[in-house]
């Protein structure tokens, strides 16, 4: 089959869908883009054209139809379905009759999550799995209509199912990482579940590697290294709360639902048993992770400074898509000179040029230019 | 932490995907994490190893071992061992064993019960210190695919219920997954039998309540532990549908499990002393 061209992503105004198309944007060789949601975008697409998807206006396989795409990348379950805000049925591919691949963004949820499971799940698990939760739900039925899809139309269609593990990068997503994104993080007494974790740019660029190529079936889509929630913890330098279940744990659900935080007891489940994901069949297939699950926590929490990145439900207070690259000096100017003291003997070389440069650039702050010269002088000395 | 473009580009998805090609995917090792992806900590590990691992090896149970060459260096293999006992004393000493006495010291994974690993606190702990859930495919990753040893109880719970008038006479098997996975792994399964551990921690049928308790309150007997290492019954030149011929496992179970009798009522009537071998 010839390389994809057109591409359309349904669900482009969640975070996920935001830093897929800027990162189809950059990919060479697509004749066009389309982005599909009921809600805005929410950022300025640069060649991504916009299509409103209206209450009981056309379907998506309808517009895709129209505007002979010949890749449709469904991000609308992903990330634990929270960019599916009012939970309706999302199979509706059928009218694209061109289409000549799908990219179906799932999440680990469909596998459920019971004491009985390996430590490692891996991509031929049976989904009948108990303690899904109705989040699961609607991935678990996106990847039977994909799979009927793709019986129907035989050779024609590649389907490829991405099972995301929860994503650390990106505001808002499934009910595990806005745990997370808490102050506190509640843990249930006595256990210390293993979670996945995956890394926003490589949970897009899995998608966009599947979406240039020829990957058809699931793929669990999840960083190298399976952390403890303890570790996690410890990582982002959060305390945990212990809550004896079953009681503690009440009371938290109800504490958590008035925050905002949809709280299930397929997620208490998580937090007292956890699971791990095989993801050695996505790389197999070619793809290349950029970070592993610790660094992924390490990238998200210093990049954050005083920014939260992974904020409980709506703003995100950055663009979405690819996080500051190392080398970068935008998150300093928020520092006052007195804990940029604590922070300048820990820079390199070139990170104490570059603040300088940046420094100088901006109308400089005194104080901040004494330090940085002071530092400079002594590790030249 | 490895920048977006400066990184190996993607390649294009190979063609068929074999058990060997996911072998070569494994996660490495990242040397500032504390716990394993299994869960387990090295830190806690060596702690107790150096205190009372130690002390119960040498100087407790004064532990013997024999045949510890036939642990393979490198290379997965399945340990089936007899279990008496109530607690994990056998496992602990087995592992230590290895680490103490082995060249190599290899890591000792240890097959316990789903439930076990799911228990608050005590799944935490054993999790840390090496136990995994009996799941075929954690048998599978870990004999294929991480080529790790794995330590199992095929007696299970019948043989820490055993009475002391019992000791030593081999429950029935349970071992048909844990044949499997070494069949499918294509791992050698070493049969071991560890004298000892049924008198270090006794249990006893208490007459007209019917349910075994243990005697000590968990506190081991000082009996001399013997623990002796077979030779290595190997499955390489099986077929590779062995793994689902009921009959062929079952017979491997029985050749494995006769051999641990065996050397267990030969290394009974050799000792002349409980607690001083």
């Amino acid at each position: 089959m010839a390389g994809s061209r057109r591409i359309l992503i349904a669900g482009v105004s969640s975070a996920l869908g935001s830093a897929l198309a800027a990162a189809l944007e950059a990919e060479p060789g697509l004749e066009a883009i389309i982005g599909v949601d009921r809600g805005q975008p929410r950022q300025e697409l640069a060649r991504t054209e916009f299509v409103h998807l209206a209450e009981r206006g056309a379907l998506v396989g309808e517009i895709a139809q129209a505007a002979g795409i010949d890749t449709v990348v469904d991000v609308r379950q992903g990330a634990g379905g929270a960019g599916n805000r009012g939970r309706e049925p999302v199979e509706d591919w059928e009218p694209a009759r061109g289409l000549r691949k799908l990219v179906l963004a799932s999440s680990d949820l469909v596998y459920g999550v019971h004491p009985g499971q390996p430590a490692f799940i891996d991509e031929d698990q049976a989904l009948s799995g108990p303690g899904a939760g109705a989040a699961a739900d609607g991935a678990r039925a996106a990847e039977r209509a994909a799979a009927a899809l793709a019986q129907r139309r035989g050779g024609q269609l590649c389907v490829t199912v991405a099972r995301l593990a929860p994503i650390v990068g990106l505001p808002a997503g499934c009910a595990r990482t806005r745990l997370l994104a808490l102050p506190v993080i509640p843990a249930v007494l006595g256990s210390d579940p293993r979670w996945p974790l995956v890394h926003a740019d490589d949970a897009v660029g899995a998608l966009v590697h599947a979406a240039m190529n020829e990957l058809p079936g699931s793929y669990n889509v999840a960083a190298d290294g399976v952390l403890a929630l303890s570790e996690i913890a410890t990582l982002l330098g959060r305390p945990l709360a212990p809550l004896l279940f079953p009681w503690g744990t009440l009371a938290a659900v109800a504490a958590l639902r008035r925050l905002g935080l949809p709280v299930s007891r397929a997620l208490v489940a998580e937090l007292r048993f956890g699971h791990g994901l095989d993801n050695r069949r996505l790389k197999a297939a070619g793809f290349r992770y950029r970070y592993t699950a610790r660094e992924a926590l390490i990238a998200v929490r210093d990049g954050r400074r005083d920014r939260r990145a992974l904020t409980i439900g709506g703003e995100p207070d950055r663009r979405g898509g690819a996080p500051r690259r190392a080398g970068s000096a935008d998150g300093y100017d928020d520092l006052s000179p007195g804990e940029l003291a604590a922070v300048i003997p820990s820079l390199e070389q070139d990170g104490l040029k570059l603040l300088r440069d940046h420094e100088l650039s901006r109308g400089a702050r005194t104080a901040v230019l004494e330090l940085l010269e002071e530092e400079l002088a002594r590790r030249s000395s | 932490m490895r920048h977006g473009s400066a990184a190996a580009p993607d390649r294009p998805p190979a063609a068929g995907l074999d058990a060997e090609a996911l072998r070569e995917q494994l996660p490495g090792l990242e040397a500032d994490r504390d716990l394993s992806d299994w869960g387990r900590s090295r830190n806690l590990e060596e702690a107790i190893d150096r205190t009372l691992g130690e002390f119960l090896y040498r100087y407790w149970f004064r532990a013997s071992v024999e045949g510890i060459d036939n642990v393979p260096c490198r290379r997965g293999a399945l340990l089936v061992c007899n279990r008496a006992g109530a607690l994990a004393a056998d496992a602990a000493m087995v592992a230590k064993a290895i680490r103490a006495e082995h060249p190599c010291a290899p890591e000792l994974h240890v097959a316990v019960d789903a439930g076990l690993i799911a228990a608050p606190a005590i799944g935490v702990l054993a999790a840390r210190l090496g136990a995994i859930a009996s799941h075929p495919a954690n048998l599978q990753r870990l004999l294929f695919d991480e080529q790790a040893l794995v330590l199992a109880f095929p007696e299970g719970r019948r043989g820490a219920r055993k009475p002391l008038h019992e000791r030593y006479r081999l429950a029935p098997f349970d071992a048909l997954a844990f044949v499997r996975a070494a069949i499918r792994a294509h791992a050698p399964i070493v049969p071991l039998a560890v004298l000892g551990s049924e008198e270090a921690l006794p249990t006893i049928g208490l007459p007209g309540v019917g349910k075994r308790l243990a005697l000590t309150a968990g506190v081991p007997l000082p009996a001399r532990f013997q623990i002796r290492f077979l030779e290595p019954v190997g499955t390489d030149a099986l077929p590779a549908h062995a793994a689902h011929d009921a009959s062929l496992v079952s017979e491997l179970t029985d050749r494995v499990r006769a051999l641990i009798q065996d050397n267990l009522t030969e290394m009974r009537a050799r000792r002349r002393s409980i607690w001083l071998g």
